[in-house]
């Protein structure tokens, strides 16, 4: 059985994971492979700034570093920021699949032009980032958002009769107004609205979570892991170090 | 059960893929096909060729599409009359590469090596991708390789051909990712699948007026010329 470590960006109570673990629900998973999901030890509140980004970046580094020694297969970041993905790749063999690269790759599979749709504009620096490291803004229709707060915690939850109609319309002007022929869903907190927008929309809609467990599948069975050349290894892990700043954050 | 139709312009090679084991794979190797593919007048027969082999892949029940030629021929052409999933290999192994690293090259036999230059313009994959080699037999694939990564500062390969063989020689041998597209191309089918995800229609619309029938004439009277 391949296993794949899941991990999740922000410490969460058993409740909340469990709303992170449904989105195994969404997909025909590939066979004989499990998925363990891990929340952050480290965390910023969210993901609205660069020093956010930073506070992503080591704690998902902390959460994964160890994946290839703990026996896991792969390894996919449940964040469509990519926080983490280059430095847990510097450090790891094993396929390491972000949600946000994965999924602007794999629109320009389905279509010439996608838009990202996001739940606020604050998250907009989380893709033209990934956009920048592609070179791929000219493939970029647009980045729209429907002006909801997210909460990361309980996701959707309780708001869908306002947040779901409210994302099909800013989607419907992804494609109408600025000529997307795919949708992404700008975070994996948003995938409890998947289903309401793919039975609604006339493109293909990317769910980012659940891409990447089918391309995690596929990056084990093509035994296919990323370049050492792009992302090449540091002298001295810090393995320790990490360690004990999870222990700190925990305390704080 | 997924139904996957490859079809394959060259010998089809290899039957055993890393695919689950309820999914089918069917291969199906092209008619009509001209025999070098280095112009334009190759490349438009190519495109007919491979629609003909593909328009009827719905109706015959397969659940998507997967073409093993880098080349990508027919693909737009199979996109806009088909709603099942279309996996070509040269787009989906370039774009694939860039999950892996940052500036990908591509290997592929001299013929080809024209056509593949011309996607990547296409596609708009000129800032990524770092070479198009070509190479004229086994042994040079390799060497070829090497100035891609030495060199043009590829940190991953594409491999532009329908040789099993060579892809795994050249991933033993090199310090880099080596994608072969086609095993590839049946995996992405599988994902897309278990994803219920296809194409969009908004950048493949469809033809007001279908013509099958005309496209396996067209091709079928060509044979017989």
């Amino acid at each position: 059985m391949a296993r794949v470590l899941v991990i999740v960006p922000f410490p969460m109570d058993a409740g909340n994971l469990e709303r992170r673990k449904a989105q195994l629900r969404s997909v025909k998973l590939g066979e004989g492979i499990d998925f363990e999901f891990r929340p952050v030890r480290i965390a910023p509140a969210n993901y609205v700034s660069q020093q956010d980004a930073v506070l992503a970046d080591i704690g998902i580094l902390e959460a994964g570093i160890a994946a290839e020694a703990e026996g896991f297969d792969a390894v996919c970041i449940d964040t469509v920021s990519d926080s983490g993905m280059s430095a847990l790749r510097s450090v790891l063999s094993i396929p390491v699949i972000g949600a946000g690269r994965h999924a602007m790759l794999a629109a320009l599979m389905l279509g010439e032009r996608f838009s990202i749709l996001a739940m606020w504009d604050r998250w907009r620096h989380l893709y033209t980032k990934t956009l920048a490291e592609l070179g791929f803004a000219h493939k970029c229709a647009s980045l729209r958002s429907a002006g909801l707060q997210p909460n990361n915690q309980n996701l959707l939850g309780g708001k869908e009769d306002e947040f779901f109609p409210a994302l099909h319309q800013a989607a419907l002007r992804c494609i109408e107004e600025d000529g997307a022929d795919v949708i992404i869903l700008g975070s994996t907190t948003m995938h409890e609205a998947h289903a309401y927008l793919a039975e609604r929309l006339p493109v293909p809609i990317i769910n980012p979570g659940p891409l990447t467990y089918r391309l995690a599948d596929a990056a084990i069975k093509l035994r296919l892991s990323h370049s050492r050349l792009a992302y090449p290894a540091p002298h001295a892990p810090a393995l320790a170090r990490l360690r004990a700043m999870g222990a700190a954050a925990a305390a704080v | 059960m997924p139904r996957i139709l490859m079809i394959a312009t060259g010998a089809a090679t290899g039957t055993s893929f890393p695919v689950d084991s309820d999914t089918m794979v069917a291969l199906r190797s092209v008619s009509g096909l001209p025999d070098c593919c280095d112009n334009a007048h190759d490349w438009a027969l190519a495109d007919l060729a491979v629609l003909a082999a593909g328009q009827g892949a719905e109706a015959e029940g397969f659940d998507a599409v997967c073409l093993a030629d880098f080349g990508d021929y027919g693909a737009g052409a199979l996109r806009s009359v088909l709603g099942v999933p279309v996996v070509t290999a040269g787009r989906s192994a370039m774009l694939h590469a860039l999950t892996l690293g940052s500036r990908f090259a591509v290997l592929a036999p001299a013929p080809a090596a024209r056509r593949v230059k011309k996607l990547v313009q296409e596609y708009g994959f000129s800032g990524q991708c770092a070479a198009v080699r070509a190479f004229d037999a086994g042994g040079e694939a390799l060497a070829a390789a090497r100035v891609c990564i030495d060199e043009d500062g590829a940190d991953v390969l594409c491999l532009a051909s329908q040789d099993v063989a060579l892809a795994a020689r050249l991933a033993a041998e090199l310090p880099v990712p080596v994608i072969d597209p086609l095993p590839l191309a049946l995996k992405l089918a599988e994902s897309f699948l278990g994803l219920g995800l296809s194409q969009s229609r908004r950048a493949w619309p469809e033809p007001q007026l279908r013509k099958p029938e005309l496209i396996a004439a067209l091709v079928a009277a060509g044979e017989r010329a």
